[in-house]
């Protein structure tokens, strides 16, 4: 559905006659019927899994710090793979690495991993769940600063078009969706929402305390490890082909919280279709608002993002 | 913090551990369930050495009762009391795991708030729901193995009430001849009125263990407490009182 709009629309017509024709073999689209299959329809699809890879971060992320207002661009995740993936782009013929389409996604899971672990390892703990937010958050901060510093210096020595991708990159874009990328973040993100399934009830047990969910018979530091590196690999590769998409992790499982409860099991399925379809709407409002050039989606998520985090905050909200 | 240590905790009686605050009470819970694994010496569950145990094999046989629990996220009431049966099932709780959770929740008077969020109830609400878990944890131990029930400080934030009525159900509970219950409080008389055995720890050390009548002596308490009470003979039920 949100494949009509854009730059050029395109009717429901030309849409079913492009499938058939696909699904049939026949090759000879229109043009708006080739623009929908090889740019619209793996957008459309890849917003989805995108937006589901990002909300269920959230989700994740939210379990294992035991605390509402985290998402995985506050703790570091989002820079590091930024920084990951601006260091293939300007460095990436420089040091001869590849592994082809493989190559980006995989530097900036390696930027978040480092990056969240630098946050997670760095944080000052403090006894109680309330208290160890702000350490936390503060602890984001700087390991952002640094990320992102990093990412501007990569831009400053890089050479203009590379320049010009980084910057792009982080203000978030899926104007890159091809097939080949839905498969690649398709299939990570899937496989990282399976695993997280299976730690979804100890993350449950874990809103009790450290101490009580090992008591309930978790082990907490694979949980801990395990999460979290489920958390980064999925967004780290979900960033790395749409650039930083923010607020997505943080609002949609809060509201769902508020919705459905805190149940894991149930926050990570509704996360990846509430994910999915916030991220879509989003990006028809990038397509359509400033027609035919195109905004970039981060820029959309955090105009209305922003906001709504600012009037979540100031709620009289039992979590602070 | 604690030092030589030498406890015999047995089913079927109210095993109560009292002392001023810094004794070692909440340290001595933590060694016994197996939190806290850096001692010298054994703790044994029946006859087995805990020490090698681990923790999901511990989780169905143990449970604990902390004394400040922080709900992360706002849950419902039955859903923090479903968390006590986790150890028992997989992925779903089957219908025996409802059915005990239903139980524990009636028992602590607790059903009637099932569907309220654990946050907006209070002190002493929470604390019962915790109750229920930690009992729905260790539910149904009349069969074949011996369960624990260690509670760290469990009527704290009870009004007098509910600290009457918890301790009378934890009584009613130790009818059950595998459940060993240890609790540490504060409350002396409550010590006495339902105390089996007592274990008065002072400086990290055992100072006396044994009935009531025989470690709440006026020597002790001025020992441990540096307060003097008047010990006054209660004619009801023929045991004591503390009067302060």
């Amino acid at each position: 559905m949100t494949a009509r709009f854009g730059a050029v629309d395109i009717s429901n017509g030309e849409i079913a006659s492009s499938l058939i024709k696909t699904i049939t073999g026949q090759t000879d689209l229109s043009l708006n019927e080739r623009i929908f299959m090889n740019i619209r329809l793996p957008r459309a699809v890849l917003c989805i899994i995108e937006g589901a890879a990002l909300a269920v971060g959230g989700v994740l992320m939210q379990g294992l710090f035991r605390n509402p207002i985290v998402e995985p661009g506050l703790v570091g995740t989002s820079s590091g793979a930024a920084f990951g993936a601006a260091l293939y782009f300007v460095m990436g013929s420089v040091l001869k690495l590849s592994m082809g389409q493989w190559t980006l996604p995989v530097a900036a899971c390696a930027g978040g991993l480092l990056s969240t672990g630098m946050v997670y390892l760095l944080a000052p703990r403090a006894e109680s769940a309330k208290n160890s937010v702000v350490p936390l958050l503060l602890t984001g901060m700087a390991i952002n600063a640094v990320f992102l510093s990093g990412v501007g210096f990569l831009s400053y020595i890089a050479r203009d078009p590379q320049a010009r991708s980084i910057t792009f990159w982080s203000l978030g874009s899926l104007s890159g969706a091809t097939w080949t990328v839905c498969l690649i973040v398709g299939s990570s993100t899937l496989l990282c929402c399976l695993l997280a399934m299976y730690f979804a009830r100890q993350l449950n047990a874990l809103a009790l305390g450290e101490d009580e969910a090992s008591l309930l018979g978790v082990n907490i530091e694979r949980l801990k490890i395990s999460v979290l590196v489920i958390n980064v690999v999925m967004v780290a590769v979900a960033t790395a082909f749409s650039g930083i998409i923010s607020f997505i992790g943080l609002i949609v499982p809060h509201q769902l919280r508020i919705l459905k409860g805190a149940d894991n099991r149930s926050l990570i399925i509704h996360a990846a279709l509430l994910g999915g379809a916030v991220l879509s709407i989003a990006d028809v409002v990038s397509r359509v608002l400033l027609r035919p050039a195109e905004l970039p989606i981060g820029i959309v998520t955090s105009i209305i993002g922003a906001p709504v985090f600012i009037y979540l905050l100031r709620r009289k909200n039992y979590y602070f | 913090m604690l030092d030589d240590i030498s406890l015999v905790l047995m089913p079927g009686k109210m095993n109560l551990i009292i002392g001023p605050n810094g004794a070692g009470k909440s340290s001595l819970i933590r060694v016994l369930s197996g939190l806290a694994k850096d001692y010298t010496g054994e703790v044994l569950y029946g006859d087995k050495n805990i020490r090698g145990m681990k923790e999901p094999g511990m989780a169905v046989i143990r449970a604990v009762l902390s004394q400040n629990i922080e709900v992360a996220f706002p849950m419902r009431v039955h859903e923090v009391v479903m968390m006590g049966r986790y150890p028992h099932f997989k992925q779903a709780p089957k219908k025996s795991d409802k059915e005990i959770c239903e139980e524990t929740m009636t028992l602590f008077d607790i059903a009637g708030m099932r569907d309220r969020n654990y946050m907006t109830l209070s002190g002493g609400e929470k604390q019962r729901v915790q109750f229920a878990r930690v009992c729905a944890q260790v539910w149904g131990a009349d069969q074949e193995a011996y369960r624990f029930l260690l509670l760290d400080e469990p009527l704290s934030s009870l009004d007098i009430h509910y600290q009457l009525d918890l301790m009378g159900r934890i009584s009613v509970m130790l009818h059950n001849k595998r459940l060993v219950v240890v609790g540490v409080i504060h409350d002396l008389n409550l010590a006495i009125k339902y105390g089996d055995n007592i274990t008065l720890l002072h400086q990290g050390k055992i100072l006396d263990q044994g009935e009531p009548e025989k470690v709440l002596t006026l020597q002790n308490i001025k020992a441990a407490f540096r307060v003097e009470p008047d010990i006054v003979a209660n004619e009801k039920d023929g045991s004591f009182y503390l009067r302060f």
